[in-house]
């Protein structure tokens, strides 16, 4: 097996190990969040099960694929929750604290596993906190059974296992397998049994006996002189144990002893492989001691000389323990009670685990892609379709086609939703991480998660994660207080730290909001004075004061040091929540806390587009952010008559004064006023449109030439020698082969408010067309 | 292999890719010499061993065995993850690797 692998083999078994790595880490976080429970109520027994069926589960799949450090420190920890479940222990706060550390010590073998490197530092940790889970047991950390090992083979009068007995051990299988000669020519490896029997159940301690193996000198290296003792715990019947061992039956002998066998059958066994030498059977017993077996033989090498004859042997394996075996094996229900106990332990957890937390179909991401971009390509054909049936003016045509477009868009809608997935995963990583900061900090924070439900696009819960994870230690670094400020302030010594989700017009917000010290106005003022980023003497509003420490140059290590507010790399956190499309605002209140808004698109891929015309380009903004279309008002065309080039005004809508921009001046074109269709080729002037757009609370008039209407977007992104177009978001193609180009809502309100800086956008040599056009 | 330095007492040896049957003679002709002239500490190097079996295995504990018959010891330097396996599997990994032995108790104090 370990010889040579075929590539299907291989290859099946690296899929199978991928699978095994992603469950894991689900398991992970099951296991975290049910300690977070406990932490703060000890007595919930539902969580105590969940950590336990998760450590169990990673365990017992670990086993499979031969993982086998994680197979044993796993057991460490399952070990102690073990104890706490039974009530040997109590949960305290070490507890907690070593089993949250264990869980990052999984993490960081099951990242061994993935990578393949070894690390001595993880090792050494792992064996550390081992023992603290095993001190917290209460029991010895030094003297189990296993520390003796086959090494006894060099000591044999030391058998430090006799005292750490643990209670009466589960009844398990005894296998004593003995291969010969020639298995290893015969290509038949012990290795790969031993690991095949391990899908049948627990290996629950072997002893290799290497004793049989002669100096390298006198070894016939392709000569098999392996032995193995072992006990084995599995519900696998007697059969099944068999067939494990069945290509084997030539090369090996094994003798299989039932789960609670008599001591009578380990004499037979013994017997069986060593016949009369006393020796032989002398490290046979110590094997079986090391085991866990209790025959309670006295230690007293030289002079043991067990059953040199038939009668004498149950006197050397005392009568008390022949006894409780008996009467075990007799009353067998309750070692089988115990076991089918198990039973519907491992079942529950399976069904539980079926029932709700993770009745999920696994699919690959780059299948869902594919999906999706096959939807994409369906959306731009049917348009397509749709703009030749209305060319063609056939009704049952256009009705058709119109129910096909309906179907595509329910279809799209849905495959989007496949990849959509609720934030509430994202948040709950961050219970640990504030419990962690704060006992690091010394101060006392509630987080508080709400809004848990809000999806959003898969790839966009990953991108969010650094840039909140960014916030959030922000917030308790520099935001929060010490618990004596809090408290002299006149505030609760527990800070609260919130994470909030909600949909928005198209978009999702996520805040992250504290009740802490909010940002120093004047000390951002005079950082930025001493940086240059704003003249002194300049007047700013609260909201502009808070937009500058976005600003690149501003954040920098000294200023966290200098600033009672943020300051961190916020540049940092504003660019890559803008690469997602999204934007960032924050507004604070001394005293009172910080609120931080991050406003996302809900994917990346396709959206409901309104499709405009300007200056004979097509423009697609979200159809979300629309919220009506207007004709030109009279303020706006006068001055647009008054100052031939305006870009951006404002004009009155209903009361509400609201800043318009005019967008083929912003894009450096003519409007295009009279429509290429006949009937304004009158040269009458063609009324021209405003469409007003919110972006979040604040709404702006877009002036376009033509409204075109509702469109299916596939949002293509803009190559990267556009990426200085401050309000494109992408590119989309029409229908009709057209390309569209898809306004950024944010960014364009950005440039009405700023009003008129024209040097910023696109001057007319760089026409926005001629540049789709040679992109596409 | 015929460059085997002997550092603080150990000599050290890299074994590997391949620690399968069908190199186990072949290794146990290269290890022999070791053990001889003059004796030391050996030092396996087995961070490069990609195939390891049962025959792997036996020669390391045979190695073993004719180090400590002289008095000295055997020690496995960075195993790769394939004989770590394969060791804990046997429940070898305390007895070859001292080192970790801290780690080992874990799976039979427990039952």
């Amino acid at each position: 097996m370990s010889t040579s692998m075929s590539d299907d083999d291989a290859e099946i078994l690296a899929v199978a190990r991928a699978g095994f790595l992603d469950e894991a880490l689900d398991m992970l976080r099951q296991f975290e969040q049910s300690l977070l429970v406990l932490e703060s109520d000890p007595g919930d027994h539902e969580s105590l099960n969940s950590a336990f069926r998760a450590a169990h589960t990673i365990k017992g799949t670990a086993g499979m694929f031969g993982c086998e450090a994680v197979v044993v420190f796993t057991h460490e920890a399952e070990t102690l929750l073990e104890a706490l479940r039974a009530g040997k222990r109590a949960l305290d706060e070490p507890v907690v604290a070593a089993l949250l550390e264990s869980r990052d010590q999984i993490e960081a073998l099951l990242d061994e596993v993935r990578s393949g490197a070894q690390d001595p530092e993880v090792q050494a940790r792992g064996a550390a906190l081992a023992a603290r889970l095993r001190a917290l047991l209460g029991q010895p950390v030094a003297s189990s059974p296993a520390a003796a090992s086959i090494a006894q083979a060099d000591a044999p009068a030391s058998a430090p296992s006799q005292e750490a007995a643990t209670g009466s051990p589960s009844p398990c299988w005894h296998l004593s397998l003995r291969f010969k000669q020639d298995a290893l020519r015969n290509g038949l490896d012990p290795l790969s049994f031993l690991r095949y029997l391990a899908t049948l159940g627990q290996v629950r301690a072997i002893r290799s006996l290497v004793d049989e193996i002669p100096a390298l000198d006198a070894l016939d290296a392709e000569a098999c002189h392996l032995g193995f003792e072992l006990s084995f715990d599995s519900e696998a019947s007697r059969k099944e144990i068999e067939d494990v061992f069945e290509f084997a039956v030539d090369d090996s002998d094994v003798q299989i002893l039932a789960p609670g066998a008599a001591a009578a059958e380990f004499e037979d066994l013994a017997s069986h492989r060593c016949g009369d030498d006393a020796q032989a059977r002398a490290a046979l017993f110590q094997v079986w001691r090391d085991l866990g077996l209790r025959f309670a033989l006295r230690l007293e090498p030289p002079a043991l000389e067990p059953a040199p004859d038939a009668e004498t042997t149950p006197a050397a394996a005392p009568v008390p323990h022949i006894e409780r075996r008996a009467t075990e094996s007799a009353s067998d229900t309750r070692g089988r009670d115990r076991r089918s106990g198990i039973g519907e332990r491992r079942e529950g957890g399976r069904d539980r685990r079926a029932g709700d937390d993770t009745r999920f179909v696994r699919v690959r991401a780059d299948k869902l892609d594919r999906l999706i971009d096959l939807i994409g390509e369906l959306v731009i054909a049917g348009s397509g379709a749709q703009m030749i049936a209305h060319l063609e003016g056939n009704e049952a045509l256009v009705e058709a086609n119109s129910r096909v477009m309906d179907l595509v868009q329910e279809t799209r809608d849905g495959t989007l939703a496949l990849r959509m997935v609720p934030i509430g995963e994202t948040f709950a990583r961050f219970q640990r991480v504030v419990r962690d900061i704060s006992k690091q900090l010394g101060k006392e924070v509630e987080l508080v998660v709400t809004g848990g439900d809000a999806e959003l696009d898969k790839s966009m819960v990953d991108a969010i994660a650094d840039p909140l994870m960014h916030l959030v230690r922000n917030s308790m670094d520099h935001g929060l207080e010490a618990p004596a400020e809090r408290e002299a302030a006149g505030k609760g010594a527990t800070g609260r730290l919130s994470l909030n989700a909600f949909h928005e017009a198209g978009s999702i917000v996520i805040e992250v909001s504290d009740d802490g010290r909010g940002l120093a106005r004047e000390r951002i003022l005079n950082k930025a004075i001493e940086r240059e980023l704003i003249q002194e003497g300049q007047v700013l509003s609260d909201h502009e004061v808070w937009q500058l420490i976005f600003l690149p140059g501003f954040s920098t290590a000294e200023a966290v040091t200098d600033l009672s507010g943020r300051g961190v790399g916020m540049d940092v956190v504003k660019r890559s929540i803008e690469s997602l499309r999204g934007n960032i605002t924050l507004s604070s209140q001394a005293g009172r806390g910080t609120l931080t808004q991050i406003r996302l698109p809900l994917t990346l891929a396709m959206i409901d587009g309104f499709l405009t015309l300007v200056g004979g380009v097509n423009y697609v903004l979200p159809l979300a952010a629309v919220a009506e279309c207007i004709d030109v008002p009279a303020e706006c065309e006068r001055e647009a008559e008054r100052g031939e080039h305006r870009v951006s005004g404002t004009f009155n809508l209903r009361g509400e004064v609201l800043p318009w921009l005019d967008l083929a001046r912003f894009y450096g074109m003519t409007p295009q006023t009279h429509g290429a269709e006949p009937s304004a080729a009158s040269g009458a002037r063609q009324r021209r449109s405003v469409v007003v757009v919110r972006d979040g609370q604040t709404r702006l008039g877009l002036i376009v030439d033509r409204l075109m209407g509702e469109h299916q977007t596939v949002i293509k992104p803009l190559s990267g020698i556009f990426q200085h177009l401050k309000a494109l978001a992408g590119s989309t193609i029409l229908g009709s082969g057209e390309v569209a180009l898809l306004l950024d809502v944010p960014g364009l309100t950005a440039a009405a408010i700023r009003g008129g800086q024209r040097d910023l956008q696109l001057r007319r040599p760089s026409h926005p067309e001629q540049k789709a056009a040679t992109h596409s | 292999m015929s460059d085997t330095p002997i550092e603080s007492g150990t000599r050290r040896q890299a074994l590997g890719p391949e620690l399968t049957i069908a190199q186990a003679s072949e290794v146990q002709q290269r290890l022999l010499p070791l053990l001889n002239e003059p004796p030391a500490d050996l030092s396996l190097d087995l961070s490069q061993v990609q195939e390891f079996d049962s025959a792997g295995i036996q020669l390391l504990l045979a190695t073993r065995r004719s180090l400590q018959a002289q008095g000295h010891q055997l020690h496995l330097a960075q195993p790769s993850s394939v004989v770590l396996s394969a060791l804990s599997c046997y429940g070898l990994d305390a007895a070859l690797m001292p080192l970790k032995q801290s780690r080992e108790p874990a799976e039979e104090s427990h039952p």
